[in-house]
Formats: C-alpha cells, structure tokens, sequence
C-alpha cells in the first residue's frame, strides 16, 4: 500500500478551526460539536472520519456558513482562513468567500445540482455571481473547466439538464462549479458515498488530479476507512462532537493511540474471504432457474423502451450456506431478490423454493409457501411499522399459520434474547431502538417463521461499520445455529468476503461470474469482476490488523 | 414531449364524457318526477306536459341520452323553460362581462399572492409570515358575499369613492370599467390570494430545504436569485395545479360575486335560473363551467413541461 | 436508546410513533381558537334555554328595530328577535358542518383504500373521481338541491358529494406511498392476507392526514350552506341558519347591515377557529401534508 507520505509543516495554513463548538439552538443538551480543532495546509488532504452522528458534517456546513439558521448554533471558537475569522463575516461577506475562497461539494449529486435548470447554466451561475466577465468569456471558462474535469461531449453537457446525466457526471459538474474559480480550500462532503465503486475510483482520482494542479486544500469527509488509505494525507478521528485522534494517514493505520479508532479499524471487513462452510448434505432450498424480468410496456404515444432488469438468471443455495449476489446499482441483483420473494412477479423462468416453483402461483396459492423464504430490507427505519409494538410485528407471521398467540408472544420473546435484544422490547416501539437493534427485530421477524431461506437485500448497507460487524456477526451465529441459508445481496466486496461462501457477480441484469468466494475475489476470472475488486479502495491494507494485505 | 402532450388532451375525453352521463343523470334519477319538482307546486297538468315535452322526458332512458348527446355535439345546450331562448344564445350574450371580471381577478391574484407566499416563505415565522398565514386563513373563513358587502360599505357608502353596484363595459371607456370592475373582483380574489399564496408559500418551504438550495448558498449566489430562480421554479408545479384546481372556486364565486353587485354575467344568469327553477340553464352551467376547469387544467398540465423538463414521458 | 415518554396506545396508534412530537409547543393562536369554538359550539347547542324570543315569532309592529334591551341585536324584516334567530341557527350550521364532514370523509376513505390497493378498480374510480372535481362544487350542489327540495339532508347530500373526491385522491395517495413501505412488503412476505393488511397495515396511515382533513370539510360545509342558502338553494327558509338569515337580510343591506355582520361575524369566527385548529393539527401530525386543495 503506497500512501500519500507527504510533509506539510512548511506549507501555507488555509485552514485553522480552534476550539469551535456548536449548539442545538435554544438547546441546554450535550454541544454537537465540543471544541474542534482542525487544520489544513495548502495542498494538502484531510479527512475527517467517523460513524453517523459524529459531527464531521456539521463541521463542515460551519465553515462554508451553511448552519441551518433555527437549529444550530456556533457558540464558541475560531474558523480562521488564511487570517480571517469567518465567524466575524457578515452575511454579504461570507457570501462573497464561497465559491472564490471556499468551496463545497456534497454527497448525493443528483439532489445537490437543481433538476430544472441546464447544468452549463449552473456552472456559469458560479461566475455571475462573483464577476463581470462579458458572456462570451464566462462560457469559455465553464467549457475549460468541465474539460478540466473530463466529461466527454462538453457541447452537449453543457445544455443538459441533471436527469439526463449518470452519477458520476454529475458529481463531476460538483466538482467543476466547485472549482472554476480556483478556491483555496475545497470541502467534500462523503463525495463518492453515493456512487458506484468504479466511479467512486474515478472521482477520488479526478479530485486528486485537480488538487495537485491547482494547489488546493482539501477537507474530505467520509465514513470509509478504505477511502481514507487512498487518498489522505492527515486523518482526523470524530466521535460525539470531539476530535479524539489524529496523525498522518499512515500513522494512523499502523499505530492508532486511541481504543476508539483501534476499534473503528478493527470493525473495517477486509477483502480475503472467510473460510467457506462445509456443504454438508446437499439440500437444495432455493434453486433460480433461468430467471427474466422486463419492466415497463410500451403506452400509446410514448417512447420510453422496456427495460431488462434480468435475464438468465440461475443459481441455487444449499441449506446452510450463504449465496452473494454483488453488482452496482442497476445490475439487477435487487430485481432478483423481489422477484424471489415475488415482491414482484417474474417475466420468466423458475424459483424453487422446498422443491415448489413460486414462479407463476397467485397471491393466493403463494401464501403457504410464503413462510419458507424471508427478507431483511436495507432501511432499517422503514421495515417495521411505527405503528406496531415490536411484539405485534414479530407475532405477524406466526398467527398468518396456526401459532396461538401465547404460543407467538412466547417465542417472539425467544427470538428477541436469540437476536441479542431484552424480551421486554416487546411492548416497546420501532422509535425507541437504534438502527443497529431495529435491524436486529427485521432479522427476529424473518427467522420466527422458520424459514429455509433468508434473502438479505442490502441488509448491512446503512449502518455504520461497527454495528455493520455486529449485525454480520449476528447472521453467522444464526445460520450455525438454525442451518439457515442466506441469500445476501450487497454492492461492497468486503461484506460480501466476510459472509458468503458462493459469490455471484451481476453486471447489466446478467450473471457474469458465479464461484466460490475465494476464486471471486482472489482469482476473478472476468473483467468486470477484476475491475470491481481493483476499484476497492484501499484494498491493499488490512485494517484490522494495522499492517500491509499479505498476499495469499 | 408532444407524446405527453396528445396524452393528456385525450385524457380529457373520458372526464368531459363522464361529467355528461353524470349531469344528464342528475335529472333522471332524482326520486319523484322532475317535471313536477321543476315546476313547483302549484303546477297545472299543461305546465307539467309542456316542461316533459321540452326536456325529452317521454322517451325512454337510452333514446333521451342519444338525443341528449346528439344535440349537446351540435353545440345546443338546451331551450329555457322561462324564456324559451335557446341557452346557448342566452350564455353567449351574457359572458364578456364575467370573463372580463374573472380575467382580471385571476392577474391580480397571482400578482399579490406569489410574492406573499415567497416572502412569508423566505422570511418563514416572522411577522410578515404570520400576516400572510392570518390573512389566509381569513380568506378562507369569510363567505364571499360578506366579504363583498363589507367592501360595498367601506368603499362605496361610506367613503363615495367607487360606483355601490353595476357594471360597465371596457367600451364604455376604461375608467368606468375599471371602476366598477374593482370591488367584485377584489371581492373574488380574496379567496383565491389566500390558497395560491398558502401554496405557494408551503411548497417554497420544501424546496428551500432542497440540497439544491444549498448548493446554491453554497456558490455564493445572491439570496434573490436562490428565492427566485432556483426555489420558486421548482416549486411552480403545486402552485400552478393549485391555481388550476382553486380555478372551481373561481367559478363558484363568480356566481355569488355576480349577484352582489349586479353584474349581468352569467353567474346572475345561474342565478336567476335557480330562483325560475330553470333546470337546463343550470344544467349547461354545469357542463359549460365543467368544461372550461377541464380545458384550464389541460393547460396547466401542459405547461408544466416548458417547468420542469423531467415530464417528457 | 432514546427514552421517549410512551405514549399512550390510542394516541400512538392514529399518529405513529415518528409523528409524535417531542415537545408540544402551540402558540397562542390555536389556544384562542379553541377557546372561541367551545364557545360558540356551547352557546348553540344551549341556545334554546337562554335566548329571549322565539326565533320563528313575528311582529309587524317591531320591524328592523336597532339594538336595545329588549331586543339586543335588533329585529330582522320580519320583527323577528335578530339575536335569537343567530344562536338558534347556529345549532343547523354546525349539524351541517360536522355531518358533512363525517359522511364525505367515511365514504371517501371506504372508496379511497379499494382505489389505492386494487390496481382495476382504480383506474376506474378515478376517472370518475377526476370528472366529479371538474363539477365547480357550488353549481352541483344547487343542481342537487333544486332537484331534490330544500331539506336539511339534500343540502347535506349536495355538499357531500363534492368533497368525495377530494378524500378519496388523499387516502389513496396515502395508501399509495404506505404499501411501498418495506414494513408492508415484510407483512407480504410473512403471509399476512391483502385485507388484513389494507386494513391494520395502510389504513391508520389515513386517520391523521383524514382528521386534519375532516376539520377542514366541516368548516368549508358551514360556508358553502351559506352561500347556497344566500343563492337561494339552500335548507327552507322557515329554519333559521346563518346562511339564511343572511340571505334575508341582504335586501335591506343599505339600510341595516347588521343582519349580515351578526350572523357573519359568528359564521366566520367559527369557520377561523376551525381552519386554525386544523392548521394546527396539520402542523402537529405532518408537516408535509398540505392544505386541501381548491
């Protein structure tokens, strides 16, 4: 693993946070953020990591001004820019820094650029703004700066509106309204989070790029220690509002000082594969045969096509073992797993579920067999009903097939303590547990129908890492337990390492490989499969044990 | 785009066709026989005859409707049972003034109501927001006609300074027309303000939560151009559906409004007809005020194409 | 963990718990509101027992009289006591009110879950849900009343009907975006029957958006029972109502306005009250749910 072992005690300071702290406001609890202290040099690449809550984007929305006005508060502290206090700046002033000082990009850049208005337009708007160039000159510098970025076409880009453009193009017109006026800091707010791995490659490395070329000083925020090894020079360690750590990034993983980011290391999956389960028997629970999905008919007078979402879709997941379906949005792998659960129904083909074909049965002549295959959602604040005690969702299902009610409470009590969770969460509601322990009930509520098989449909994906691990943990203890089969559907490589025994790559609706994990991900056979491992970031550093990937 | 578009005007024919059945049905199916409702109690066998003959009500149900249909595509929307003038002369001699009226009260609507709901939204909880909302709910909470006689009071009784009741038309020169085309439509447009601001004013709030506002902060861009050119943009849809679908309330008024102050339009036409129990004139207001929400609302939807350039299905 | 205070049961239910707000925190308007609707609601509903005349009794001899201790708000064309007829007819306005309000929103929310979870039967009910909002309310409802009489329940009816579609767009919309929800795909996958599910899964989801809803059906019934009996096709004019004793005064408008302003001034405080209340529990239960529209 190289890292960026760059030295910036001489540089330029442009950044220099002392002591801020920041409040609810009109609140008397615990501050969001209690006496940050930051600093970033000219050229230089900070992150700033923690979990969910932790204040990272607060710290950055403080320093671009950009506080909502009725909820948060600065009650203390400095943010100096090259010499000047920006708490100290009047609205017209701060106004005037953004964008020529400093600059920002966020994370989701479909909802950040206006959907009705041309992206060329909003670049240019950046310029309105903040000069008087005639308009011939504005629209030359807009067409050199998203040449800059590299986006192709920039003719037609620059007329286009946000829907018409992928992800990764969009994040790049962030980047270059961001950068057209060569600001000196630049802050990236989980830039690449919502973006498929291969592009998220792309748009670290066009950050870098940029950055070196112009001389700007990055502030990144991010929650992905893998992110971090790429692409930081300093990494600062959040957690409630403090800075509790921070080295220079190689520093840091060898030999972080604090419990807390020993353990925020340690909870990072690596890439190697766990050891896969014995097959013991070969009992075929769930046996997907040639399965096709078509969205969309053609409506009269309209132009929009039918999509395939799936196609030739087969594989099958022997009890007691897990199946991984891995691909980026729009591979179809979610298709998939609703298609099993017949969430929606299937164009084609054949789902075999305790040797039944689901495929083609009707609502009605689905139901018992519904009870042989469960789901846990990714969204871990809508899969139960707010409504609903955690007792009333867990019995659900066990009085849809005969369980007297005492018989369900009894045992919904059972699978709570199984699930690691009090049984006197049972009278309580959704609203009163974590994300991590919501995630927990979802699991509760699947296996209290006894099933064969368990689909995870992303059922990781937004939790933090540390209750990532927890819950990763939690379904391998289950399926030892209970010899329960898993079809675990993810879009991260390192989760699909530490769980599954069989992985299957999608890629447009089809499979392109299908093997053991340990063939996938340390022998791939196909490109697209090499292109996903080698988009991992920081794949080459083991993180849990603070030292270089040894190769197996 | 033009797909959306062929789509949305035939999607108008099933609508148009229901509210037909609908209206032609009213009649039909009302318990007891609707000549002898229509003509009142003290009604002589002649009238009653005179008024089946003169609504079809002889023939049984299928043939009434074809008839019925048949005519109402030639454009004839039926014979008064008063005057016995056909009620589509009746309507077009009496529809300039209350499309004159309704054309002015809809401008100065959404020239007072869009900037109050942008401000109260921009400036949201603070006085000049809590006066657009007291206003609003005010709006909502006074009948129409008091609203009108207060008006009739302040300005015209007490103060002298416009006509009490009439009407006159633009070429009877301007300065008359406007002065008596002031009150009913300020008296119109008092309902009409308070939903367009309310709407405007609550879909601004959640657009000004938008990321993309933020982005926008973010660039540095004047605080102006964030209110007008990105939030009030994106927030147009719900505003012009609500001025399309408030567009009902419009008409509503315009029949209370009309009689207020003596305007000879066709909402006093309505009017007159309930108090003569002259069914067929009621019954095209119907479909006439039906089709023109129709039509106003196919615009709408129409134009929220040229807004927002995601609708192109 | 968060500690939450547990809210009572019934409460939970209509609300949901991510509903529920932390702290309550009404200002002073919704307060006053409430105070004045008792009022009026109280002082109706008793009237029979405090007001001085009989509303119906007329005197020749007392004709437009102005206030005075005998009559305290005057006397109407008829010498018919003016405070009298205002209390009284506020007992016929109210009833319109909240009847109107309870039968559009029962039957909306019946017709509205089959709209929102039968996929043929929506395309239907819509259509036919689109052409009844095309009606402009006010001319359906006279037709309605012109045909069937000036009774209290024709009137009813006639305001009823046009408020329909307006519950049934709200519940299926409701219902709509619920059955997306992966808690009710969970209830799919554990075997629960669609009825069940339409009922205890998507069906609370409709009780505040409908509460909220109903408030504002109750204060739009009261105003447009006005306008009809102001237009003349409103209940008969032997019952005394707000609408209709305004509707009598207007002739003599010129000479004493206070037969609209009083029985005006009670309607509206009334209908202010309720919109106000019902902003509130609109504020209160979902911020994202919008004033009805038109």
């Amino acid at each position: 693993m190289r890292f960026k072992n760059r030295r910036f005690d001489d540089a330029d300071r442009v950044l220099n946070i002392r002591d801020l702290s920041v409040s609810l406001s009109g609140g008397h609890q615990r501050p969001i953020l209690d006496k940050v202290n930051v600093t970033i040099h000219q050229g230089e690449t900070v992150c700033l990591v923690g979990e969910s809550g932790s204040g990272k984007s607060v710290t950055s929305l403080a320093v671009m001004g950009l506080l909502t006005k009725d909820a948060l508060t600065v009650t203390g502290g400095v943010i100096d820019l090259e010499g000047q206090n920006l708490l100290e700046l009047d609205h017209k002033a701060m106004r005037q820094m953004r964008a020529r000082r400093i600059s920002m990009i966020f994370q989701e850049p479909m909802t950040a650029l206006n959907p009705v208005m041309q992206v060329g337009a909003q670049i240019e708007e950046v310029l309105d703004s903040h000069t008087k160039l005639p308009p011939r000159e504005k629209k030359k510098r807009v067409v050199d700066i998203m040449n800059q970025v590299h986006l192709p076409d920039v003719e037609r880009i620059y007329n286009s509106y946000p829907h018409q453009l992928s992800g990764g193009q969009r994040q790049r017109i962030m980047i270059a309204m961001a950068l057209i006026l060569e600001p000196k800091l630049l802050i990236a707010d989980e830039p690449t989070t919502a973006l498929d791995v291969t592009t998220q490659n792309q748009v670290l490395a066009l950050i870098t790029e940029l950055q070196e070329k112009h001389g700007t000083a990055v502030l990144f925020i991010t929650h992905d220690m893998g992110v971090v090894a790429e692409i930081a020079d300093t990494v600062y360690v959040m957690k409630d509002g403090q800075i509790i750590e921070h080295a220079p990034v190689e520093t840091l993983l060898r030999h972080p000082t604090e419990e807390y980011t020993r353990r925020l290391l340690q909870a990072v999956p690596s890439l190697i594969p766990r050891p896969a389960r014995e097959r013991n028997g070969a009992v075929e629970v769930l046996d997907v045969e040639g399965l096709r999905k078509v969205y969309g008919i053609r409506r009269l007078f309209s132009r929009a096509k039918p999509t395939l979402a799936a196609q030739d879709v087969s594989f099958s997941i022997i009890r007691g073992r897990t199946l991984g379906i891995v691909g980026e949005s729009g591979s179809g792998k979610s298709t998939v797993a609703r298609c099993i659960m017949r969430l929606i129904d299937p164009t084609e083909g054949e789902i075999r579920v305790a040797s039944t074909d689901i495929a083609r049965l009707s609502r009605r002549e689905l139901r018992p067999h519904r009870r042989h295959i469960q789901i846990v959602f990714q969204d871990p604040f809508r899969s139960l009903n707010p409504r609903w005690t955690i007792g009333q969702s867990l019995i659900e299902g066990q009085l849809n097939y005969g369980t007297s009610r005492s018989e369900a409470i009894k045992r919904s009590g059972e699978l709570l303590e199984l699930v690691g969770l009090p049984a006197d969460a049972l009278k309580r509601y959704p609203h009163q547990f974590s994300g991590g322990q919501r995630q927990r009930i979802a699991i509760a509520r699947a296996i209290a129908m006894r099933p064969d098989v368990l689909v995870a449909d992303e059922a990781v994906s937004a939790l933090d890492v540390s209750v990532q691990a927890q819950v990763l943990q939690l379904l391998d203890e289950l399926q030892e337990k209970l010899g329960i089969a898993i079809l675990f559907i993810t879009h991260d490589l390192r989760v699909a390492a530490q769980i599954c025994d069989e992985v299957v790559v999608m890629q447009h609706g089809r499979i392109v490989e299908h093997d053991t994990a340990a063939n996938v991900l340390m022998h791939p056979q196909h490109d697209y499969t090499r292109a996903l491992i080698e988009a991992a970031p920081g794949r080459h550093w083991d993180f849990a044990n603070f030292k270089e990937l040894e190769p197996a | 785009m033009l797909g959306y578009i062929i789509r949305r005007i035939l999607a108008v024919i099933p609508v148009m066709a229901i509210v037909a059945v609908f209206v032609f049905l009213l009649l039909r199916l009302t318990p007891g026989d609707p000549a002898a409702i229509l003509a009142g109690d003290m009604a002589t066998p002649e009238q009653l005859a005179r008024i089946r003959e003169s609504l079809g009500l002889t023939d049984p149900i299928h043939i009434q409707f074809i008839n019925w249909v048949g005519r109402l595509l030639q454009g004839d929307l039926g014979t008064s049972l008063i005057s016995n003038t056909p009620v589509m002369s009746m309507i077009g001699s009496r529809i300039w003034p209350t499309l004159q009226v309704g054309t002015l009260t809809i401008i100065i609507s959404v020239l007072i109501a869009v900037p109050m709901g942008v401000i109260a939204a921009w400036r949201h909880r603070s006085w000049i927001d809590y006066a657009v909302m007291s206003f609003s709910v005010l709006g909502f909470s006074v009948p129409v006609f008091v609203i009108g006689y207060i008006l009739i009071k302040i300005f015209s009784i007490e103060l002298r300074w416009l006509p009490v009741q009439g009407y006159a038309s633009p070429s009877d020169g301007i300065g008359a027309f406007f002065s008596r085309a002031l009150l009913p439509c300020l008296t119109l447009a008092t309902i009409y303000v308070a939903l367009i601001a309310r709407m405007t004013r609550a879909s601004l709030l959640e657009v000004l939560g938008e990321d993309y506002v933020r982005t926008a902060r973010a660039k540095g861009v004047k605080e102006k151009y964030v209110l007008f050119r990105h939030a009030l943009r994106n927030a147009a849809v719900p505003i012009m559906t609500i001025i399309g679908t408030g567009f009902a309330l419009l008409i509503s008024g315009v029949v209370v409004t009309e009689s207020v102050f003596n305007i000879p339009g066709i909402g006093r036409l309505t009017v007159d007809a309930i108090l003569a129990r002259d069914y067929p004139v009621i019954q095209a207001m119907i479909l006439l005020t039906s089709a023109i929400y129709v039509f106003v609302n196919l615009l709408i939807d129409i134009s929220y194409t040229f807004i927002d350039p995601r609708i192109r299905y | 963990m968060a500690a939450a205070p547990q809210p009572t049961s019934s409460l939970q239910f209509i609300l949901g718990a991510v509903a529920v707000p932390r702290h309550w925190q009404l200002g002073i308007g919704p307060i006053i509101a409430a105070i004045v609707l008792a009022i009026i609601v109280v002082a109706t509903l008793f009237a029979p027992l405090y007001v001085p005349h009989d509303p119906l009794s007329m005197d020749a001899v007392q004709r437009l009289k102005g206030p005075s201790s005998e009559y305290w708000l005057g006397t109407d064309a008829y010498g018919r006591d003016l405070f009298s007829r205002v209390m009284i007819g506020g007992q016929v306005s109210l009833f319109i009110g909240v009847g109107a309000a309870i039968v559009s929103v029962f039957i909306g929310l019946l017709i509205g879950l089959v709209s929102g979870f039968f996929r043929i039967a929506d395309a239907i009910i819509m259509r036919i849900m689109d052409s009844l909002m095309a009606i402009p309310s006010i001319l359906l409802a006279i037709a309605l009343v012109a045909l069937n009489g000036p009774s209290l329940w024709s009137v009813i009816f006639a305001i009823t009907i046009p408020e329909i579609p307006r519950v049934v767009r709200l519940v299926r919309a409701v219902v709509l975006s619920a059955r997306e929800e992966p808690y009710v795909e969970a209830a799919i996958a554990v075997g629960s029957s669609m009825p069940k599910i339409l009922w205890k899964h998507l069906m609370p989801n409709t009780l505040a958006p409908l509460i909220v809803q109903g408030t504002y059906i109750c204060a739009s019934a009261i105003l447009t029972e006005a306008i009809l009996s102001f237009l003349g096709a409103g209940v008969s004019t032997e019952i005394p109502t707000w609408g209709n004793i305004m509707a009598e005064g207007r002739i003599y408008f010129q000479i004493k306005p206070s037969l609209i302003f009083w029985p005006g001034l009670m309607l509206s405080l009334c209908i202010l009250s309720i919109n106000l209340l019902g902003d509130t529990a609109r504020d209160l239960l979902d911020p994202r749910l919008k004033k009805r529209e038109g």
